[in-house]
C-alpha cells in the first residue's frame, strides 16, 4: 500500500512535469510559429488549457494526500492536541464524501460529452473533462488513506507509511509547527 | 438555503480549518441538494472544470514558474548587490536596499510570499549584521515584499483580469504607478525613522567598475518586465503567451547564461511550480461553484442595496469599499476574496465613475496589504518562521508602514489618474 501511494505520488510528479512542459512548449512554438510562418492554429490554446485542468486536479490530488491545500490554522492551532485529531479526522471525513460526490457526477458528465468534439483540436470532450472525476477520486481515497491511518493508531496498529512530501516538492503552504503526523 | 447561511457556513467552515476549496465546493453541494432542483448537484464537476479551463489563467502557472526559476538562479541576491551600489550608502542604506531590491524582483515574481522565500531571510541576515534590529529588518522585508503582487507579472492581476473581463494589459500598465509608489511610502517611512534610530550606512565599494560589473549583473533581470510589458502592450503576445515566453527566458538565463540551474534542479522546479499553481488554481475552480450560488441568490443585487445609503458620495463608497476588502483581506485569502467579492461590488463602482483597472487596483493592493494584516497574514507567517521571530514584535515595527499603504489606498482610490493615466497614454480606455 505504501509502495503504491509512493508510485502514484511519483507518476504525477512525471505527469505534472511532462503537462508544464509541455504548456511552455506548445504557448512558445505558438508566437514563434506566428511570426515566422503566420501560421497559428486553433487547437494550441486548447491543448495548453486542457493541458492545465489535468495539471490542476492530479496536483490537488497529491496536495491532499499531504494535507496541503490553503488552509486557515489560527483557530485549530489553539485546540487542545485530542479535540484537533478529532476535528481533523471530521474534516476529512467531509473532503472525502464530497469528493466522492465530484467524482460520481464528475464521470457522468464526462462521459455524457463523449460525442462532443473540441472545436480546435478535434479530440472528445471526455478527455479534458475526465480529469476533474479522476482528480476528486484520488483525493477521496487519499483522504480515507489518512482517515484509516490514524483509525489504526487509535487501535495501536502500525499506520500505512505515507512518503514524505519533500520527496515530490519544494515548500509547503502549511505552517511549519502543524506539520501533520502522517 | 438562504444567502445569509451560506456565507455563515462558509465562514464557520474554514475558521475551523477546513480547506478552503473543499469548504466552497461542500457548501454549493449541500446548498443544491436541499435546494428546489436537486440535480443542479451534477453540474459541480462542470462549474470545477470550467473554472480552471481559462486560458489568461495558464499565464499564472507560467509567471510562477519564470519566478522560482529566476530566483533560484541567484538573481535576488545580484539585484539586492545592484541595489546596494545604488542607494546602500545614505542613512538607514539597507533598509532602502531592501525596499528598492524587493521592488526590482518583482518584475520577476507575481507572490509576495515569493519574494519573502527568496529574498527574506538574506536581507533580514544582511540588515541585522549591519546594525538593524530584527523586528525592523523584518519589517522593512515584510512591507516591501507586497509590491511583488502588484508590479507586473502578477499572477493576482491576470487572476482579476480573468474574472472581471479586464484587458491584462490595461491592468500592468494601471499597476506601475500604485506599486512604485507602494515602494517610495515604505521609503518614507525608513526615511522617517532613520536618522532618530541611528541607522547605520552600508559601506559598499562604489567605483565604477563595481558600478558597471553589478548593472550588467542585474541587467538580464531588469530587462524581462520589459520585454513582457512591451510584449503585452505593443499586441505582439497574449499575456499567457508573454507568460510562456518568460519561463523560457528565465530557463536561458538560469542554465545557459549564469549556469546556476542543473538539469535536475529544472526538473524540480517545474514540478514544485506545478503543485503551487494546483494549490491555487484549484481553489480558482472550486470559488466558482461558490460564485454560481452568489450569481442564483443575486447576492450582487443584495449588496448594492445595502450600499445604496453611499450613493451620494463617490468617495464614502470608495471608502466603504475598502474598508469591506480590508476585512474580508484580513480574514481571507486575497486571491479568494477578489474572486467571490470583487464581481459583487464592481457595478457599485463602476456606477459611480471608477474605471475598471483603477477598481482593480485598488482592490488588489487593498488585498495584497491584507497579506500582512493580521489575524490571517500569509507574509507575516512566512517572515516569522523565515527569521524565528514573534508575531508582536514584528507587527508593532510594522504598523506605521502599514499606515502609510492605508493611506495610500485613500489616495488611488481618490485621483484615477495615478492608475489611468499610463493605460490612457497607450491607448486603452
Amino acid at each position: 500500500m505504501s509502495k503504491a501511494l509512493t508510485t502514484i505520488c511519483g507518476t504525477i510528479s512525471v505527469l505534472m512535469f511532462l503537462l508544464m512542459l509541455g504548456m511552455v512548449a506548445v504557448m512558445n512554438s505558438l508566437v514563434v510559429t506566428r511570426y515566422l510562418f503566420s501560421f497559428s492554429p486553433s487547437w494550441t490554446e486548447e491543448i495548453t488549457r486542457y493541458a492545465m485542468v489535468w495539471m490542476v486536479m492530479l496536483g490537488a490530488a497529491v496536495l491532499a494526500l499531504f494535507e496541503d491545500h490553503i488552509t486557515l490554522y489560527i483557530f485549530s492551532e489553539k485546540l487542545s492536541p485530542r479535540v484537533r485529531k478529532i476535528m481533523q479526522n471530521a474534516i476529512r471525513l467531509l473532503v472525502a464524501s464530497i469528493s466522492a460526490v465530484v467524482a460520481w457526477t464528475g464521470f457522468k458528465f464526462a462521459f455524457s460529452m463523449t460525442n462532443i468534439l473540441a472545436p480546435g483540436s478535434q479530440i472528445s470532450m471526455t478527455a479534458p473533462t475526465i480529469a476533474v472525476p479522476i482528480g476528486a477520486t484520488l483525493v477521496s481515497l487519499f483522504t480515507i488513506v489518512l482517515i484509516w491511518n490514524d483509525l489504526r493508531r487509535a487501535l495501536r496498529a502500525a499506520p500505512v507509511e505515507v512518503p514524505e512530501q519533500t520527496r515530490f516538492m519544494d515548500g509547503s503552504f502549511k505552517p511549519v509547527d502543524t506539520e501533520s503526523d502522517t | 438555503m438562504p444567502l445569509e447561511i451560506v456565507l455563515i457556513l462558509f465562514f464557520g467552515m474554514i475558521l475551523l480549518g477546513v480547506p478552503i476549496s473543499f469548504a466552497m465546493i461542500s457548501i454549493s453541494g449541500v446548498y443544491f441538494l436541499l435546494g428546489p432542483v436537486p440535480s443542479f448537484v451534477d453540474l459541480l464537476p462542470q462549474k470545477i472544470f470550467e473554472g480552471i479551463d481559462f486560458i489568461v489563467l495558464t499565464a499564472i502557472p507560467f509567471f510562477l514558474l519564470a519566478g522560482e526559476l529566476m530566483s533560484r538562479s541567484g538573481m535576488a541576491e545580484r539585484l539586492m548587490h545592484f541595489s546596494n551600489l545604488v542607494i546602500g550608502r545614505v542613512r538607514g542604506g539597507f533598509a532602502y536596499v531592501n525596499v528598492l531590491a524587493s521592488l526590482l524582483f518583482s518584475g520577476l515574481t507575481g507572490v509576495a510570499v515569493g519574494d519573502i522565500a527568496a529574498l527574506g531571510k538574506v536581507e533580514v541576515t544582511a540588515m541585522e549584521k549591519a546594525g538593524y534590529p530584527r523586528p525592523f529588518a523584518a519589517a522593512v522585508t515584510v512591507a516591501s515584499s507586497l509590491v511583488g503582487p502588484i508590479i507586473p507579472p502578477s499572477g493576482i492581476i491576470i487572476l482579476y483580469c480573468a474574472i472581471m473581463n479586464v484587458s491584462v494589459g490595461a491592468m500592468f500598465l494601471a499597476a506601475l504607478i500604485p506599486g512604485v509608489l507602494m515602494a517610495v511610502a515604505d521609503m518614507l517611512v525608513i526615511g522617517s525613522q532613520a536618522k532618530r534610530r541611528n541607522f547605520p550606512k552600508s559601506e559598499v565599494k562604489r567605483t565604477l567598475p563595481d558600478f558597471a560589473i553589478g548593472t550588467k549583473d542585474a541587467a538580464l533581470a531588469l530587462m524581462m518586465p520589459f520585454v513582457l510589458i512591451g510584449g503585452i502592450v505593443g499586441g505582439i503576445m497574449t499575456p499567457t503567451e508573454a507568460a510562456a515566453v518568460s519561463v523560457l527566458y528565465a530557463l536561458i538565463v538560469g542554465v545557459f547564461l549564469y549556469r546556476a540551474l542543473s538539469l535536475h534542479d529544472v526538473y524540480r522546479i517545474f514540478v514544485s511550480s506545478s503543485f503551487d499553481a494546483a494549490r491555487l488554481l484549484f481553489m480558482i475552480g472550486a470559488a466558482l461553484t461558490m460564485t454560481w450560488i452568489f450569481a442564483l441568490e443575486d447576492f450582487a443585487g443584495k449588496v448594492s442595496v445595502w450600499f445604496a445609503y453611499f450613493e451620494g458620495s463617490p468617495l464614502l463608497l470608495i471608502l466603504a469599499i475598502n474598508v469591506l476588502f480590508l476585512i474580508l483581506g484580513m480574514f481571507m485569502d486575497a486571491a479568494l476574496a477578489l474572486i467571490l467579492f470583487g464581481p459583487i461590488v464592481a457595478p457599485l463602482a463602476y456606477n459611480v465613475g471608477v474605471s475598471p483597472t483603477q477598481l482593480g487596483i485598488m482592490l488588489i493592493v487593498n488585498v495584497t496589504v491584507g497579506l500582512a494584516t493580521p489575524p490571517i497574514g500569509n507574509v507575516l507567517f512566512a517572515m516569522c518562521s523565515v527569521v524565528k521571530l514573534r508575531l508582536g514584535d514584528l507587527i508593532r515595527e510594522l504598523l506605521p508602514f502599514l499606515a502609510i499603504k492605508f493611506v495610500l489606498l485613500v489616495v488611488i482610490g481618490m485621483f484615477p489618474f495615478l492608475t489611468n493615466a499610463i493605460p490612457s497614454y497607450f491607448g486603452f480606455r
